[in-house]
């Protein structure tokens, strides 16, 4: 013991390795392999792809690191430490320790149920009762969309694909079921507010599936949140079935597919599951047969129809897959040529179709890659406006009667000037009942808004309240100047609809302000 | 910064064990100040600057207590210290308070203050290094930068232990770092690394789903389920803090004092109180209890001195209510032992006593504790009897907390509550070498690292408990 605690005053500690046990030696050393560990693996094996089916933290800018506040810090932190491969693996160690010693997973992506499947988790996880308010008036959204479309003419069609956790609801169980509780709930919900606004223009794959998958005996993956490639089959049938080309793969012959399946992120790449797919050469055979859908369709899809692409195009004489996530990301950036593109194919398009998982359907209207700041949306308002323009002329609109408009928060300072008065100012519209014989409901409005950049129109349907997802909002120019051209069926329309014409505190001119029925 | 996480296992510690490692004894004190102040900035920012000028006041005044030894003199130097604890720990509690009897604002500019992490500990530290310098037990130091690596150490910089200058001074002047010293201390961070993200974070995820629920919610099962799991987190956190700080202080060749001895294999609470969290009960022992009296003036006297420094333990902890009364129950029951026991209660050795009585004690202590507010204690505690709601379903925070890998990680930190006398591992592994205790270091630090890396680097955050206080 006495020369382990010699004075070695000037002398570097390094000198203290020397003449040591072996034991002792080895000990340390494991703590040192252990504490440089991460940059080891570094250099050695670079930097690992990507795992957890997320991107890696992004590296914080240099300010935010020297901050007072420690966000930066923490951010800085996970970003480097998800870049070494001794975290990779210890994801994947701790989730083969969960699933195949205690049985069970539970990440933030993932969690295990009934029957070996796994199921995604925020898509349960997000349907908590908490979330039911939010889920009914986002469908306000949807159906405001839809009205919007009805009135001007567009042939837009909406598919659904069902979550795993609704075709294998009887897997929803162990620790899947504690996140599930609301479940079936808010799909009710959802379900009854689409039967009852739906009007035949949205379409769901789930008796397909079922039907399909008792004859290939699988419908959704175990260790993926998707359909097996054999429910292509049911999709393609679908599709045709609600564009009016009617068609039925009488012989269903199946090849398997062994794939490594990500969902668990680290578990499955060891875990490889052999899933039912359709042969290829079937389908091929199949849809040669059949008359092609004609004109040009602009399919808006997620996953699910990402991996359906190739086998449903030679079922339509002219189609164009856009992912949703490239067309939000394209808007988001724009001005550049994908967007160009996009917006370009949609003008073109004779028909649209939009698809989305079940778990995403209502959502994607109010604050991503459907909502009015999307290409969808904006292509639905041009087309809207673009009828609008040619129907509603002198004859169907007139001056917005004094009557039916209500002043908050401003005031009226002249034929066209308001004056703001507090903050939130709007006007209130009553457009009364709609008379015998009118189909649709037209509205006119030119605004300069100085200060603003968008005015908010926010139009509940019959029978619904004023929520914040049944806003449309139209962009104004650089100088706040804007004009709006509305058209909406007339059995759409509620008592009341509301315009913020102002976001600032400006005051504003009001040019034209139009309704009337048609 | 706290030890279980990544940048400070995998980057922090390797640079500054380095630096030492080739810096020799000459530069130890240095580098640990400089080290430290960086391991404070990256958790707390600019207020690193608190601590600074906490060295630098109290390195100061200490050489002017040193030459003028007089009880006005050491006041005014408390006062400093209590000042700033005062005013960044309790102004807006105390501000808030007098709002709400009164209906005045005064609480208004504390709103903002942010609490340096571990002020109460480096705050602690120094008040017993100025009373120790008036007392003749330690002399000032002369060194700023040796002082600097003391009061800012960060193994125990912002969770404790408390640790005096008189334990450590000549430790700092003359690190005593060996083979021996670093092989021990790093079978004892080993052990507090696993005892932290094995037990404690199993046990905080059972808790915090139990205190998540509130109102009606809270059945028999999710109090007693909250309540267990809490006295089992704080246990296995805290420890493992102090097993960590003791090993990281070994492995720079600083010794500290132990700062638990199995604290649930006590039989009374004043048996309790010398087995948990010792350097801060020795702090008010030394520090408040003797000075006010202790039990040298009467039984009256002796009862009020322990209310007393239970009062302020219970604040020390937090500025809040659920603190206060924590510590008031706990001195009651202390009080009550004296009462019926006399001065056998700290060796009073009985399993029965300890089942019956310590244990129920303290597991309701910590409700009143880990409550958010006064009336979730309360609900706590009156469902930990309710037996009607014992089928009733688990809520789902609770459902989701309780995994087979946390309920077996929590059965194991239960054992170890439960059984009379639980093994102290850490301790025994960083005893005096004989070849059977360094032979099972290896393979303990080996199977510990995997374990504790698989966990730390696959986990989120988890901070220590013990950093709030």
């Amino acid at each position: 013991m006495k020369q382990d605690v010699q004075d070695l005053r000037g002398v570097p500690l390094t000198a203290l390795f020397r003449g040591e046990s072996a034991l002792k030696k080895i000990q340390i050393a494991l703590f040192a392999l252990f504490l440089t560990g991460p940059l080891v693996t570094l250099s050695i094996f670079g930097l690992p792809d990507l795992y957890e089916r997320r991107d890696f933290t992004s590296f914080p800018e240099l300010g935010h690191v020297l901050s007072n506040n420690n966000v930066g810090r923490k951010q800085l932190s996970d970003a480097l430490v998800e870049r070494f491969y001794p975290r990779k693996w210890a994801v994947s160690a701790r989730n083969w320790i969960d699933w195949r010693i205690f049985g069970f997973l539970d990440t933030d992506t993932v969690v295990s149920g009934g029957n070996g499947y796994l199921f995604y988790k925020p898509g349960i996880v997000s349907r908590a009762c908490s979330k039911k308010d939010d889920i009914t008036a986002s469908l306000e959204a949807y159906r405001l969309h839809m009205a919007l479309a009805a009135a001007a003419g567009m042939d837009l069609m909406i598919t659904m694909s069902p979550n795993k956790e609704t075709i294998e609801k009887d897997s929803v169980t162990g620790r899947a079921a504690i996140y599930a509780k609301c479940y079936d709930e808010i799909r009710q919900i959802e379900t009854d507010a689409y039967q009852r606004y739906g009007r035949g223009m949205f379409h769901s794959h789930e008796d397909s599936i079922r039907r399909i998958g008792s004859r290939v005996g699988q419908r959704y993956a175990r260790y993926d949140t998707h359909w097996v490639p054999a429910m292509h089959i049911a999709a393609i049938e679908d599709i045709r079935k609600w564009l009016g080309y009617p068609a039925r793969l009488t012989t269903i012959n199946t090849t398997t597919q062994t794939r490594n399946l990500e969902l668990t992120g680290m578990v499955a790449q060891n875990d490889p599951e052999t899933i039912p797919d359709a042969v290829n050469d079937d389908l091929a055979k199949w849809a040669a047969q059949l008359q092609k859908i004609p004109g040009r369709t602009v399919i808006l899809h997620d996953s699910f129809y990402m991996a359906l692409a190739n086998r449903l195009s030679p079922h339509f004489q002219d189609v164009k897959f856009i992912h949703l996530e490239d067309a939000a990301a394209a808007f988001r950036n724009r001005p550049n040529a994908q967007y160009d593109e996009i917006v370009a194919s949609l003008k073109r398009a004779d028909r649209i179709i939009v698809n989305s998982v079940e778990r995403f359907m209502a959502m994607r209207y109010v604050n991503s890659a459907l909502s009015w700041d999307s290409v969808l949306g904006q292509e639905i308002l041009r087309r809207n406006s673009t009828v609008a323009k040619a129907r509603c002329g002198s004859d169907s609109a007139a001056d917005a009667p004094e009557s039916s408009l209500t002043l908050k928060n401003l005031e009226r300072v002249s034929l066209t000037r308001f004056h703001v008065t507090a903050g939130d100012p709007y006007i209130l519209i009553e457009p009364g009942a709609a008379p015998a014989g009118t189909r649709t409901f037209c509205f006119s409005l030119a605004i300069k808004a100085p200060g603003s950049e968008i005015v908010g129109l926010a139009i509940p349907g019959h029978g619904a309240a004023f929520s914040k997802y049944s806003v449309v909002t139209v962009p104004l120019d650089h100088q706040g100047r804007g004009e709006v051209n509305l058209l909406l069926p007339a059995d759409y329309m509620g008592s009341v609809f509301r315009i913020t014409p102002t976001f600032s505190s400006q005051d504003f001119e009001i040019d034209r302000l139009k309704t009337g029925w048609q | 910064m706290v030890f279980s996480e990544p940048v400070f296992l995998f980057a922090f510690l390797p640079i500054a064990l380095a630096l030492v490692m080739v810096g020799g004894k000459r530069f130890t004190a240095p580098i640990v100040l400089l080290t430290s102040l960086i391991f404070y900035a990256w958790g707390s920012g600019a207020i690193v600057t608190v601590l600074v000028f906490s060295i630098v006041f109290n390195w100061a005044y200490g050489r002017v207590i040193e030459r003028n030894r007089t009880n006005t003199v050491l006041m005014i130097g408390v006062a400093v210290n209590v000042l700033l604890l005062l005013y960044y720990k309790y102004s807006y509690f105390i501000g808030s308070n007098i709002d709400e009897a009164i209906g005045t604002h005064v609480s208004d500019p504390f709103k903002n203050v942010v609490l340096p992490i571990g002020i109460s500990f480096f705050v602690f530290q120094a008040i017993s290094y100025l009373i120790d310098i008036k007392r003749g037990d330690v002399p000032a130091e002369r060194n700023v930068i040796i002082f600097g690596a003391y009061k800012s150490f960060f193994p125990q910089l912002i969770a404790g232990p408390i640790v005096r200058f008189r334990d450590v001074g000549e430790d700092f002047h003359n690190p005593q770092i060996s083979m021996e010293n670093i092989s021990a201390g790093v079978a004892r961070f080993v052990h507090g690394l696993l005892k932290k993200v094995i037990v404690a974070d199993a046990a905080g995820a059972i808790s915090d789903g139990c205190f998540a629920v509130h109102g009606a919610d809270v059945t028999i099962t999710v109090a007693w389920l909250g309540a267990l799991a809490y006295a089992i987190q704080i246990y296995f956190d805290f420890s493992a803090y102090s097993d960590m700080a003791i090993g990281l202080g070994r492995i720079f060749g600083i010794r500290f004092n132990e700062n638990f001895m199995r604290p649930y294999s006590a039989s009374t609470v004043t048996e309790f109180w010398r087995r948990w969290h010792i350097s801060l009960s020795t702090w008010f022992r030394d520090y408040v209890y003797i000075p006010l009296g202790g039990s040298r003036k009467g039984t009256i006297r002796t009862y009020g001195n322990l209310a007393i420094v239970f009062l302020v333990t219970g604040l020390w902890h937090g500025a809040a209510w659920t603190f206060v009364i924590w510590g008031l129950y706990h001195g009651a029951f202390l009080i009550c032992e004296k009462l019926v026991i006399g001065n056998a209660a700290s060796e009073k050795k009985s399993h029965v006593l300890r089942i019956v009585y310590l244990l129920p004690v303290v597991i309701i202590g910590w409700i009143i504790f880990r409550a958010d507010s006064l009336t979730q204690a309360w609900t706590f505690m009156t469902n930990l009897f309710a037996l009607g709601e014992l089928g009733a379903p688990l809520p789902e925070p609770v459902a989701a907390a309780l995994n087979p890998r946390t309920l077996l990680f929590f059965a194991i930190g239960l054992l170890i509550f439960v059984a009379p006398r639980g093994p102290a591992i850490g301790a025994w592994l960083a005893q005096d070498p004989t070849r059977f205790r360094v032979l099972s270091r290896v393979p303990y630090t080996a199977v510990g690292l995997i374990l504790a890396g698989v966990f730390v680097l696959s986990s989120s955050f988890s901070p220590f408990l013990y950093f709030r206080f």
